[in-house]
C-alpha cells in the first residue's frame, strides 16, 4: 500500500459524509441524495460516484468484485480494481459469492446476493425525469410533490408511437411506492433483481453528485399499464457460445469480418463457473 | 300572481352628457292567475319598459313588482338578486320578444325542442314530437325543421321564437308585439295558441297593437296614456 | 341558490406595490399604473359569487383585469390578496380561504375540479404530444392506469369535441387553431371539472370556426351543468353564451348584472359606451 494517501485514499471527513449520505439514502428508498463529490484519481464520468461509495465502505475485511457489463477483465473494471488495490491493499476475487463489496458498471451479477454483500453501482445519470424535464429545480419539485404524470405521459406516447415502450436500459422504476428511480443503465433484464432483495443497493453518481440506495427487502416496481405489462429483454434459442447457458443476459458480438453473430455471457464470472462446472472443476 | 306598484323607469344617458330619458311612470296594476292582461297605448309611451322591467332587462328605477313565485313565494322582481332572476326566468317567466335573436348553427326545431328538455325534462324523442307538432300548426313547413333560422323570413323567424316561448308553459308569459311581423292568417293562429295557453292556466302580460286581436285574447286591457290612468273594464 | 365559488377583495399588483397603489389607479384615473411606485395593478377588490351552472361573463377591454382575474382563480398566478372559497360537498378540502392552500395542494386541486381553456392553444396544450397524449395526461394525473380506458375516454371526449378520430395520435402542432381549440376543450373536461374557465377561447378565430366553438361550448355546458367562467372582449360572445356578466375596466369590476340588462339597459357610464361601440 502506498504511505502517501489514507487508507482508501479518501480522507475520513469525506467517508464520513459519504457514509451519512448513504444513511439517508437508504432511509428514503429511492430519493437523490446530493453529495459533495470531490475530484477523484479519475475523470469524472469513469466511475468516481462508484468509487467514492466503495473507497467510504471498505475495509481490511472486505473482499472486492469490480465488473464493467459483467466482465470482470475489462480495462476499466481492472483500471478501478487495482486503484483501489493500491490503496486498500485488499483481497479481490471474480467470483460473485467470495465478495462483500461488489462495484459495478450497467448489470447486476447473475448469482443473488446475500444480505452480507453490497453491490454498488455507477450511475450516469441519477435523475429519470431528465428525458422530460430538462430544468433541475422544476424535477427537484416534481420529485417532491410525487408530480409523475409527466413521465407516465412520455410512456403513453412511446407506446401511441412505436407500440413498445422504448426504454432499453435505464427503466424508470417506482421505490417503496413514492420514488421514481434510474436504476442506471441496467438492462431490462436486471430490473426484477432489485425488488425485494435481499442485498443492499447503493447508486454513486459521481459527475451529478447523488448518492441513493435501495434497501433490502423494497419494493421495487418497473412503470407499467395495466394492461401494457414491463418485459424483460428476450433472447429467445440464443446460448451462450462458451458455456452453453440459456438463462442469463448475453452479449451479441458481430464479426467485422464475416458479420456473424455470436452470443455470450455478460457475467463472465458467472460464465466462468458454469464452464467449469461442466469441465468437472471446482469453480 | 303579479302585481306592480308605482313602478318607474327612467334612463340616464352618460354618454349624451347624463340626458334623462323617461321610460315610464308610475305604473300599477295586477294580474290574476290565468289571465291575460293587455297593455295598450300610443306608441313610444312606455309599453315595452314595463315588460322588459318585469323580466329585468330593465332595471327599474323605483317601485316595486310583486310576482308570487313557486318556489320562493313572494318577492319583489326589482330588487330580486340577479342568480334568482336567472332562476325564475328558467323555471317560470318566459318572454317574446318581437324578433327572434337568432344563435348560429342551432336549427328551428332544436331551438323549439330546448326549452322542453331542459326545462321541462322531456326526452328527446318526446320533444321532437311536440316540437315538431306545434311549428306545424304555425305553419312552419317540415324542410324547414332542420334549417338555421338565419336564413328564414322575419315571419317564420317570429313563428319560431313563438313557439320557442310558449312550448315549455310558462306560469308567467310577457309578450312583447309578438305578432308585429305576422301575416292576418298567422297572427290568428297564434293568437288561438295564447289563448289555449291561457286556458291551461299560463298567465299572461302582452303588449299587441292590432285592436282585434287584443279584444280576442285578453281579459282586461291596462291602457297608458299620457297620465297613466288604468283604463279596464 | 349557494354559490360553487366566491371570491372576495381579489387584487394582483405587480412590481414592489405601495400602500397608495390601489388608491392611485383605476376608471377614475383612467389607468392601471401606480404614478407612485411603478407597480401595476392588474386588479383590484374583484368580489363575485359563481352559482352552480351558471354561465358567468367577463367582458372589458385590454387592461381590465379580465384574464387576470382567472388565472388568480386557476391558481396560475398567486394573487396579492383576495380570499377564494369553493364550496361543493364532493370536495375534501375545506378552507376558509384556498388560496391559502400549497401549492401541491393548489395542483391537486385545479387538476380534480377544474379545467382552463386559454385563448393561446400554446399554453394549453403540450404541442409535441398527440392530442390523445394531451387528454390522457390529466387522466394520468388523476391516477388512471389503464391504457384502453385512457384511449377510449380520450376518444369520447375528441367524439364530443367534433374532432376526427384519426387525429388523436397526431400531436396538436399540425392541426387547425379551431381545432386545437377544441382539443383544449376536450381536455379541460377530461376529468369531469366543477368549474371551465374559458380565456377568450374563440379571439383570433375565423367566424365560422367561432360559432362552432361557440355552439360547442353550449351543448357541453347543457350535457354537463358545468359551472363556466367567460372572459371576452366581444360582447356577441358574451350575448351567446352569458346570463350574467361583469363589466371590468383598469381592474375594477364596473358594473354587475344579468347579461340581457348590461346590453340593454347598461348603468355605468363605461358600460354604456362599451355597449354602444359594438359594431
Amino acid at each position: 500500500m502506498n504511505p502517501g494517501y489514507n487508507y482508501a485514499f479518501l480522507d475520513e471527513g469525506s467517508k464520513k459524509e459519504i457514509r451519512r449520505k448513504i444513511l439517508k439514502a437508504v432511509a428514503i428508498p429511492g430519493y437523490q441524495v446530493p453529495f459533495g463529490s470531490p475530484e477523484m484519481p479519475v475523470a469524472r464520468g469513469w466511475g468516481t460516484g462508484g468509487i467514492q461509495l466503495t473507497l467510504s465502505l471498505i475495509g481490511p475485511e472486505d473482499t472486492l468484485k469490480v465488473i464493467d457489463q459483467g466482465c470482470d477483465g475489462s480495462v476499466n473494471a481492472v483500471n478501478i480494481k487495482k486503484f483501489i488495490g493500491r490503496v486498500t491493499d485488499v483481497r479481490t476475487t471474480t467470483d460473485t459469492i467470495c465478495a462483500t463489496l461488489i462495484q459495478t458498471r450497467h448489470r447486476i451479477p447473475e448469482e443473488p446476493m446475500t444480505d452480507k454483500q453490497i453491490l454498488i453501482l455507477q450511475v450516469p445519470f441519477p435523475e429519470a425525469l431528465r428525458t422530460v424535464e430538462p430544468s433541475e429545480t422544476e424535477t427537484r419539485r416534481m420529485h417532491g410533490e410525487a408530480d409523475y404524470s409527466r413521465l407516465w405521459l412520455y410512456l403513453y406516447e412511446d407506446i401511441v408511437k412505436f407500440k413498445e415502450i422504448s426504454i432499453g436500459a435505464r427503466y424508470p422504476v417506482m421505490v417503496n411506492g413514492r420514488y421514481i428511480m434510474d436504476p442506471s443503465p441496467i438492462p431490462r433484464w436486471d430490473i426484477p433483481k432489485l425488488h425485494q432483495a435481499e442485498t443492499l443497493y447503493l447508486f454513486g453518481a459521481g459527475r451529478e453528485k447523488r448518492i441513493y440506495a435501495i434497501p433490502p427487502y423494497t419494493e421495487v416496481r418497473p412503470l407499467e399499464f395495466e394492461d401494457f405489462k414491463f418485459r424483460v429483454e428476450e433472447f429467445h434459442d440464443k446460448v451462450c457460445l462458451r458455456c452453453g447457458s440459456r438463462n442469463t443476459f448475453l452479449d451479441e458480438i458481430i464479426s467485422e469480418s464475416t458479420g456473424q453473430r455470436t452470443y455470450f455471457c455478460s457475467d463472465t464470472g458467472h460464465c466462468d463457473k458454469v464452464l467449469a462446472a461442466q469441465e468437472g472443476q471446482p469453480s | 300572481m303579479l302585481h306592480l306598484n308605482r313602478l318607474s323607469k327612467h334612463f340616464n344617458v352618460h354618454i349624451l352628457d347624463g340626458k334623462i330619458i323617461q321610460g315610464c311612470e308610475g305604473i300599477s296594476f295586477e294580474l290574476n292567475p290565468g289571465e291575460f292582461l293587455g297593455i295598450s297605448g300610443p306608441s313610444g309611451i312606455g309599453k315595452s319598459t314595463i315588460l322588459k322591467c318585469i323580466y329585468r332587462t330593465y332595471l327599474p328605477s323605483s317601485g316595486e313588482i310583486w310576482y308570487n313565485s313557486l318556489f320562493n313565494g313572494k318577492v319583489n322582481l326589482a330588487t330580486l338578486p340577479d342568480h334568482e332572476v336567472i332562476n325564475l326566468r328558467q323555471k317560470e317567466i318566459g318572454y317574446i320578444s318581437q324578433f327572434l335573436k337568432v344563435i348560429p348553427r342551432v336549427s328551428a326545431l332544436e331551438i323549439v325542442t330546448e326549452p322542453l328538455i331542459f326545462r321541462n325534462g322531456s326526452s328527446p324523442a318526446q320533444a321532437k314530437q311536440r316540437a315538431a307538432a306545434l311549428l306545424e300548426r304555425l305553419n312552419i313547413p317540415a324542410k324547414l325543421y332542420d334549417a338555421y333560422p338565419a336564413t328564414f323570413s322575419g315571419g317564420e323567424q317570429q313563428r319560431v321564437n313563438i313557439a320557442r316561448a310558449i312550448i315549455w308553459k310558462p306560469r308567467l308569459l310577457l309578450l312583447d308585439e309578438p305578432t308585429a311581423s305576422l301575416d292576418k292568417g298567422s297572427s290568428r293562429m297564434v293568437v288561438e295558441l295564447l289563448k289555449e295557453l291561457s286556458e291551461q292556466g299560463t298567465s299572461m302580460i302582452g303588449v299587441i297593437h292590432q285592436q282585434e286581436l287584443l279584444e280576442m285574447v285578453a281579459d282586461r286591457v291596462y291602457t297608458l296614456t299620457a297620465k297613466s290612468e288604468h283604463h279596464g273594464p | 341558490m349557494r354559490p360553487i365559488l366566491s371570491a372576495a377583495g381579489l387584487t394582483k399588483i405587480f412590481g414592489k406595490g405601495c400602500a397608495r397603489c390601489e388608491s392611485s389607479t383605476g376608471p377614475q384615473f383612467e389607468t392601471n399604473v401606480c404614478r407612485h411606485c411603478g407597480s401595476v395593478v392588474a386588479c383590484s377588490q374583484v368580489t363575485f359569487n359563481l352559482y352552480a351552472g351558471e354561465i358567468l361573463g367577463i367582458v372589458g377591454e385590454s387592461g381590465s383585469g379580465k384574464s387576470t382575474v382567472v388565472k388568480l382563480l386557476h391558481f396560475d398566478w398567486e394573487c396579492t390578496t383576495g380570499v377564494l372559497e369553493i364550496h361543493d360537498p364532493t370536495l375534501a378540502l375545506n378552507r376558509a380561504n384556498f388560496f391559502n392552500l400549497s401549492p401541491f395542494q393548489k395542483r391537486q386541486l385545479r387538476n380534480a375540479y377544474m379545467g382552463i381553456v386559454y385563448q393561446n392553444p400554446h399554453l394549453g396544450l403540450r404541442m409535441e404530444v398527440s392530442s390523445g397524449g394531451n387528454i390522457a395526461e390529466r387522466l394520468i394525473m388523476a391516477d388512471w392506469r389503464n391504457l384502453v380506458q385512457m384511449r377510449k375516454r380520450a376518444s369520447e371526449l375528441l367524439v364530443k369535441t367534433e374532432i376526427p378520430l384519426e387525429r388523436m395520435n397526431e400531436p396538436p402542432r399540425y392541426f387547425s387553431s379551431g381545432m386545437q381549440q377544441r382539443v383544449q376543450i376536450a381536455k379541460a373536461l377530461s376529468n369531469n371539472p366543477l368549474i371551465l374557465y374559458l380565456d377568450e377561447v374563440t379571439t383570433g378565430l375565423d367566424v365560422s370556426i367561432q360559432a362552432r366553438v361557440l355552439d360547442l361550448i353550449r351543448n357541453l355546458h347543457q350535457e354537463y351543468r358545468l359551472s363556466i367562467m367567460v372572459v371576452s372582449h366581444d360582447l356577441g360572445v358574451i350575448r351567446l353564451l352569458t346570463k350574467r356578466t361583469l363589466v371590468m375596466k383598469y381592474g375594477r369590476i364596473v358594473e354587475m348584472g344579468l347579461t340581457d340588462q348590461i346590453l340593454e339597459d347598461p348603468q355605468h357610464p363605461y358600460t354604456q359606451v362599451l355597449v354602444s361601440s359594438q359594431l
